[in-house]
């Protein structure tokens, strides 16, 4: 039984498969119970948001073409249609890529903070149904603490990554509050409104809309709460605001370094930036020669960002040494929960035969110890305890480094192999149901058979990772 | 206290103000970030020490603290004024943390004037921060504006240069933190130079009337003080052109932070010119 993450995400399919595959909230109870009988199958999740979908679930090899035709199933196309789609992790490839996932790694926008907060919310509603198993428990705690560390130990989530968001970084380095600072747009295309709807977000109260056609102009200041500026008045009411944002399909410039010579009075040295996000530019690149007078374009922009993309790279590597480390912490982890039964039914084992066998030996002297005071026959009875106890540790040395070192790499049928020449059962391999907070684990020695403990599968939430 | 922990305390401050200037510079110098959050970490142990020494000086009875070089540098006004400029950095970084990158500018003024406090040749006297005895009521008065204008202008120059330097940025479209230092936003720094303008004039002001008062309760010759009074009052003139000239003429932004600046070298002449 390994840890098995089968999906796909949006750097193996179109939207248009990853649409296909999509659960909604009322289709998941159905769909888990169906992936719940499949044989094989003992613990599940399903994280699935707009840029992925991944079932993550304890299960053996041969369940694999049954969890391919049930996603086929779930699409409604055939399997072999989504099978060029799908990638299959397994064992600590898997630990990895969940580690991966919820750090943000395998994003479309690298960094981005919302996935995290999607995997939280697909562990929270499996375990709310019960259905989520000590391994998966654990793969998904230190996820989070996985995604945690990525977050406070690297920048990979620092820099912004849109021109939009750039540009009110900029405004920032000039305004500390932009609740202050009334900001004008210029043409009302979807950049330019996006770029105003971030000023908004960021605390901008005072927004004007101006363009050509007005009735545009008054849709977009009807969506955003922003008054409208007659596009011949566009030079004068610079006068009043401290921020233009420009973005309109002319060909010539739409303000001119006169333009703002002509306000400089009226705004007493207050500070303007202006923001050209047009191709071709809007803004005469001369007003940035005015002192207090700060002219971004897109490229100026598109270099913030570019930087920022870099510098998330670079952290990235960071990250990935963050994963490597917590995926070997866990698959030690893993090995010691598996081998600690064994090795402990192997010491009982040892020890219960030891006393046996000095038990038999003492009867046999016991004609010799008779002749001997009482403090000389305990002298001899803790000598051969001593003995036997040594013997069992040096015996059992060797086996024991060998079935850690098994364990590690995961082979969990030599492990069994092991279980059953020393006649201390297979079963004492599996993850014990009661310790997924690793407080208990199953008594050693108790089952015999190669039975799995009650399945538990569970579903995760629908969400937007990006 | 005793002399020798006083000293080692003030050598030791005199280290974290030298620290705090070198991580700095590296900062900008390497154009990164050299150990973040240690140079404002740095300059409050500094200024905590700084704070002992001076509470000390203060405290004690004036005659015996903190000879070192054959001078008794705690009384020392240097060491005072560089304890007021900075009590007003780490004030303001605790409110504003943005603003800690100010002590880029002023911990090596700090540093510079403790520098000069111990090195300088002194032409006169060292004037003691308070006097023996019960002295003219206007002189603690008196003092203690003249710590709070120096720290007040100070706080402009800082905002100043780092006004100067932000601007620069953006004109010429640099990367925020490229240089290695995130400054605060303009409006921030405007705001702070106007601020240091308004409070630290009315604490010159104060300068000027109480020593006015003390000049004709001692009924000092006139002579002796006329350079200094003259200086003190165009730096007082040219504050106030700095302050007003922001409502009436519109001057604020770089040529506010130039006033800041020429005003706090001025200043830093007259305090020469002062006390030593």
């Amino acid at each position: 039984m390994k840890i098995r993450i089968c999906g796909t995400d949006h750097r193996h399919a179109q939207v248009e498969v990853r649409e296909l595959l999509a659960l909604s909230e009322g289709q998941l109870p159905g769909a888990l119970r169906q992936l719940a009988d499949l044989d094989g199958v003992r613990e599940a999740a399903v994280l699935s948001t707009c840029n992925r979908f991944e079932l993550i679930y304890v299960g053996d090899g041969i369940c694999e073409g049954d969890v391919y035709k049930l996603l086929g199933s779930w699409a409604g196309v055939p399997e072999d249609r989504l099978l060029p789609h799908l990638v299959h992790y397994t064992g600590d490839h898997a630990v990895r890529h969940l580690f991966r996932v919820a750090g943000s790694l395998e994003s479309m926008v690298l960094g981005e903070s919302q996935i995290t907060g999607q995997v939280k919310e697909a562990y929270r509603i499996a375990n709310e149904a019960g259905t989520v198993g000590p391994m998966l428990h654990r793969l998904f705690h230190k996820s989070f603490a996985v995604a945690k560390r990525v977050r406070t130990e690297t920048e990979v989530g620092a820099a912004t990554l849109s021109v939009a968001q750039a540009a009110v970084d900029m405004a920032h380095d000039i305004f500390d509050d932009l609740s202050r600072h009334p900001v004008l747009l210029l043409g009302a295309g979807e950049m330019s409104e996006l770029a105003l709807r971030g000023f908004k977000s960021r605390g901008a109260e005072h927004l004007w809309v101006a363009n050509r056609t007005i009735s545009r102009a008054t849709e977009v200041a009807t969506a955003i709460s922003a008054g409208v500026v007659p596009w011949e008045q566009r030079a004068r009411f610079l006068a009043q605001v401290d921020v233009v944002l420009c973005s309109t399909g002319a060909r010539n410039s739409v303000l001119t370094r006169e333009d703002v010579v002509a306000v400089r009075k009226a705004r007493k040295g207050r500070p303007l930036l202006l923001i050209d996000i047009s191709v071709p530019r809007n803004l005469d690149p001369g007003i940035n020669d005015l002192s207090g007078v700060y002219l971004f374009d897109i490229d100026d922009l598109g270099q913030v960002v570019q930087v920022n993309q870099e510098a998330r790279q670079r952290e990235a590597s960071r990250a990935d040494q963050i994963v490597e480390q917590e995926v070997s912490r866990f698959e030690r982890m893993l090995s010691d929960v598996h081998l600690a039964p064994l090795l402990r039914a192997l010491h009982r084992r040892m020890a219960a035969d030891g006393a046996q066998e000095v038990e038999r030996s003492l009867r046999g002297l016991h004609s010799i110890l008779a002749k001997l005071d009482d403090a000389d026959r305990v002298s001899i009875e803790n000598a051969l305890t001593r003995m036997s106890t040594a013997l069992g540790k040096r015996f059992l040395h060797h086996p024991m480094q060998r079935l850690k070192d098994l364990g590690n790499e995961g082979e969990g049928g030599q492990l069994a192999e092991i279980a059953e020449l020393f006649g201390v059962g297979t079963t004492l391999l599996e993850v014990p149901e009661d310790s997924a907070d690793g407080t208990r684990e199953a008594e050693s020695g108790s089952a015999a058979s190669g039975s799995f403990p009650a399945k538990a599968v569970g579903s995760a939430a629908v969400g937007d990772e990006n | 206290m005793p002399d020798g922990v006083t000293a080692l305390l003030f050598v030791t401050c005199l280290l974290g103000y030298g620290a705090v200037t070198g991580l700095f510079a590296a900062s900008f110098s390497l154009s990164r970030t050299v150990l973040p959050g240690w140079p404002f970490r740095t300059l409050v142990i500094a200024f905590a020490l700084h704070s002992v020494v001076v509470l000390s000086a203060m405290l004690g009875d004036g005659s015996e603290t903190g000879s070192m070089a054959g001078t008794r540098i705690w009384d020392h006004a240097f060491v005072t004024l560089a304890w007021g400029l900075l009590a007003m950095v780490v004030a303001l970084g605790f409110w504003r943390p943005k603003t800690r990158v100010l002590g880029a500018f002023l911990a090596p003024v700090a540093l510079g004037l403790c520098l000069a406090a111990v090195l300088a040749p002194r032409s006169g006297e060292v004037v003691p921060f308070l006097p023996e005895g019960p002295g003219p009521a206007w002189l603690p008065i008196h003092l203690s504006a003249n710590i709070g204008s120096m720290a007040l202008f100070a706080l402009a120059f800082g905002a100043g240069i780092a006004y100067l330097l932000q601007d620069a940025r953006l004109k010429q479209k640099r990367l925020p933190g490229e240089a290695g230092v995130r400054l605060p936003a303009l409006e921030v720094l405007g705001g702070l130079v106007h601020s240091g303008f308004g409070a630290g004039l009315a604490c010159l002001s104060l300068v000027i009337v109480s020593g006015a008062f003390l000049a004709i309760a001692d009924d000092v010759d006139g002579d002796q003080f006329r350079p200094k009074v003259v200086a003190t009052i165009a730096l007082w003139l040219l504050y106030a052109l700095g302050w007003q000239a922001r409502h009436l003429l519109g001057w604020q932004g770089r040529k506010a932070a130039w006033i800041a600046i020429l005003g706090f070298l001025g200043f830093l002449a007259l305090v020469g010119l002062l006390f030593v």
